[in-house]
């Protein structure tokens, strides 16, 4: 378990969220129940009547780690769609794509 | 309960029960945590104890279990015997269709040396009612096995039994019924007909067979609404005339909670079931 993936599996337990950010990030549902309880072990998290939060060395484990889940570079917070980009167009040129190579129109 | 608790649950009712190790258990645990997803928190709850409860028995682990069955016989009971007839449960109007009970009935026999207590008896499949009508005949040194995979209600058996024992020469003194599982209700009603039933695991009813009424007519209701959201259930709500099956064998029998084998249908998406049941093979 990465360090990174520790930290997104903190934060949805604290705040309650969804764990399709974890699917996001290719994270099978099998590892999701080994990092919980690997997480455990380590004290980070407890499970108290089927209820998992987070413990005081996981909050402060969550503090001190959350940056590495916090993109910076903003040209990374909306991801290229290189696959539909098309070569730099004269001014005078007119482009009629295909239709089937649009995958955007279908 | 929320998710990531029910996920973390999941995983240690698979490891507890060792089902990470058996076959297709990736797409049982994924489409288990799939319908998690979509299930509200006491919906999941309820999947989840039920899930505790469940037996799995796949394809690998059939020969031991037959085998465990069939080792209930006592061994005075096999005194004097020297051959013994095997034949597949199935009503006489379903002849035709295959039944688990044949493949099972082959790979018994293929396996039947190893059972000490059955030594130097000779077996022999049976594969249709036609061979067990008269002029066929039980001789004393003689015993028939009626055998399945599980029996749940008990419809299927008694239809069976009911046919075979129109032939007078076959009395019910010389036959036995041997399963993999079997549902406790019927196992009773087996065993007060006269009977002699061999199972290596007699089950309870999913929710009545351990909780009270009152908690279980909550837990029911409950259940209801999942079914609800899957097509083609209200036939088989809480499994085949309400048997409230928690067993999934080769293939789950639809007495099993629909919950179970049945794909579920939630926002918008349809969900495949955990041990999903094939229905449209014949």
């Amino acid at each position: 378990m990465t360090t990174k993936n520790k930290v997104l599996l903190l934060r949805i337990i604290h705040e309650g969220g969804d764990i399709k950010l974890l699917r996001h990030h290719n994270i099978s549902f099998r590892e999701i129940g080994e990092m919980v309880e690997t997480s455990i072990d380590e004290g980070l998290l407890t499970n108290s009547d089927d209820i998992i939060t987070l413990t005081d060395q996981g909050k402060g484990f969550l503090d001190s780690n959350i940056g590495i889940i916090k993109e910076r570079d903003k040209s990374k917070w909306i991801e290229l769609d290189m696959k539909n980009k098309i070569r730099k167009l004269d001014k005078d040129e007119v482009f009629l794509p295909a239709q089937n190579a649009l995958s955007f129109l279908k | 309960m929320e998710i990531v608790t029910s996920i973390t649950k999941l995983t240690k009712i698979f490891k507890d029960k060792r089902w990470f190790d058996k076959d297709f258990e990736e797409f049982a645990f994924n489409n288990f945590c799939e319908l998690l997803q979509v299930l509200s928190p006491e919906e999941r709850l309820l999947v989840l104890e039920l899930t505790e409860r469940y037996l799995w028995i796949p394809a690998g682990e059939y020969v031991e279990n037959i085998a465990n069955a069939f080792n209930q016989m006592p061994p005075e009971a096999l005194t004097g015997i020297s051959k013994i007839y095997l034949f597949p449960i199935s009503k006489p109007s379903d002849a035709e269709k295959i039944k688990s009970a044949v493949s099972l009935l082959y790979d018994f026999k293929s396996m039947s040396f190893k059972l000490s207590r059955y030594l130097g008896k000779q077996f022999k499949v049976v594969n249709s009612f036609e061979e067990l009508q008269p002029p066929f005949e039980l001789k004393e040194n003689e015993l028939l096995f009626l055998v399945d995979d599980y029996i749940g209600g008990g419809r299927t058996v008694n239809a069976c039994m009911e046919e075979i024992f129109k032939n007078e020469k076959i009395s019910v003194a010389q036959t036995a019924i041997a399963a993999i599982g079997c549902q406790l209700e019927t196992y009773h009603k087996l065993m007060d007909a006269g009977n002699k039933v061999y199972c290596a695991n007699i089950l309870l009813k999913g929710i009545t067979g351990y909780d009270q009424p009152d908690l279980a007519a909550k837990k029911i209701a409950i259940m209801k609404v999942i079914e609800d959201s899957i097509p083609g259930s209200k036939k088989f709500s809480l499994g085949w005339e309400e048997s409230e099956g928690i067993i999934t064998l080769k293939r789950t029998p639809n007495n099993t909670f629909p919950v179970f084998w049945k794909n579920i249908k939630r926002h918008g998406k349809t969900l495949r079931a955990p041990f999903l049941r094939i229905e449209n093979f014949s």
